[in-house]
């Protein structure tokens, strides 16, 4: 059960690791459908779509998750050149519906090195394959901003101007 | 191509005018129309010429646009096939331990239904395509008006969730080659809206 400490406001947005070239759509800068894993959005054995609140993101936190992910594709085929984020509103995600049916629902789960970092559950148990998951990723890349730099999406990173 | 720019009124309104009956059948359209043919007017050689109202002028823009968008879309159907056919290489492992490339048949049925799709709506833009980690394939259309998502798996099926025209259109186990969906293609080209409209 979550208990409301666990739920971030509706305010924040929620920002997820996206890559370039392959999770975006190069000339229309828009996610694809792939950028959410089907395992992430079966609703089932605790599988959610990882992304990190706004309002106490931390981009050293998002850095390392991307190094660590660009680091698994080498040696790879994956074509991970440029890490990027997309964003999307909480109380959007939280909104969507089918039918009157919520859609998902969104709750922290901070990490001792991550405190911003929360899920965003399918609440409809479906399988990997069929129209219910088309339509879960369906609805996420309407949710999701254009994709933006580091930069863009956390300010300038003072501490590597410093160094 | 047509050019705007360069196509005379009076050479193209012949051929136009079914097509603006055929791909804009909305009232106001046809009223125009109507209204611009009321007084027939015919070149040297007798093909009937038309004196453009406003709206009719407005229409004829409207109508050189789809056909641009026409004469453009088998452009991107080649260069979606082009992109299907990128992820051939790929092996199992590509994208993280557990991910599965796509196969060789699952290529060819998402190319089979880009084909199917681009011939039956022809003026709809470019999808996006991508593979995911269970190999299948992915093709999505993302604008304005439409959203959709079809997944095909390899097995002879697909499945989709379209979202367009203010209506919406799903399916989990479609056959490759199958006849589409009717209720599918309105959501994609919104042709149910244009039917509603000219009925009424």
């Amino acid at each position: 059960m979550l208990s409301r400490r666990n739920l971030p406001p509706n305010e924040v947005n929620l920002l997820k690791l996206v890559w370039h070239p392959d999770d975006i759509d190069v000339e229309l800068n828009v996610v694809k459908p792939s950028a959410f894993r089907r395992e992430d959005l079966t609703g089932q054995h605790g599988s959610f779509v990882s992304v990190d609140r706004s309002d106490i993101a931390e981009r050293s936190c998002m850095e390392d998750l991307a190094s660590k992910q660009a680091e698994k594709a080498n040696g790879n085929d994956i074509k991970r050149e440029l890490a990027k984020i997309g964003q999307l509103g909480c109380s959007d995600v939280r909104s969507s519906e089918d039918q009157g049916r919520k859609l998902f629902s969104v709750s922290s789960f901070p990490r001792e090195f991550n405190k911003a970092h929360c899920g965003i559950h399918s609440n409809l148990i479906t399988p990997k394959k069929g129209s219910a998951m088309d339509q879960l990723r369906n609805e996420l890349v309407k949710l999701t901003s254009p994709p933006v730099g580091f930069d863009e999406a956390y300010g300038p990173d003072t501490e590597a101007e410093g160094e | 191509m047509f050019d705007f720019a360069t196509t005379t009124m009076s050479s193209a309104i012949p051929f136009v005018l079914p097509l603006v009956f055929a791909l804009q059948p909305g009232a106001s359209s046809v009223s125009a129309l109507r209204e611009a043919a009321a007084e027939p007017q015919f070149d040297q050689i007798g093909v009937p010429l038309f004196v453009p109202t406003d709206s009719s002028f407005q229409d004829f823009k409207i109508v050189i646009q789809k056909l641009n968008t026409i004469s453009q879309s088998s452009a991107w159907v080649e260069a979606a096939l082009e992109k299907i056919q990128s992820y051939a290489g790929l092996q199992d492992g590509w994208r993280g331990e557990g991910s599965f490339a796509p196969t060789e048949k699952t290529l060819q049925e998402a190319s089979e239904l880009l084909l199917q799709i681009s011939a039956e709506m022809p003026d709809l833009t470019r999808p996006l395509i991508s593979v995911d980690e269970e190999g299948f394939a992915c093709l999505h259309w993302n604008s304005t008006t439409l959203l959709a998502t079809f997944s095909v798996y390899g097995d002879g099926t697909y499945s989709f969730f379209s979202e367009g025209y203010g209506s919406v259109a799903k399916s989990d186990d479609e056959i490759i080659g199958a006849i589409l969906p009717q209720d599918l293609i309105e959501t994609m080209t919104g042709r149910h809206a244009f039917e509603a409209k000219l009925a009424a």
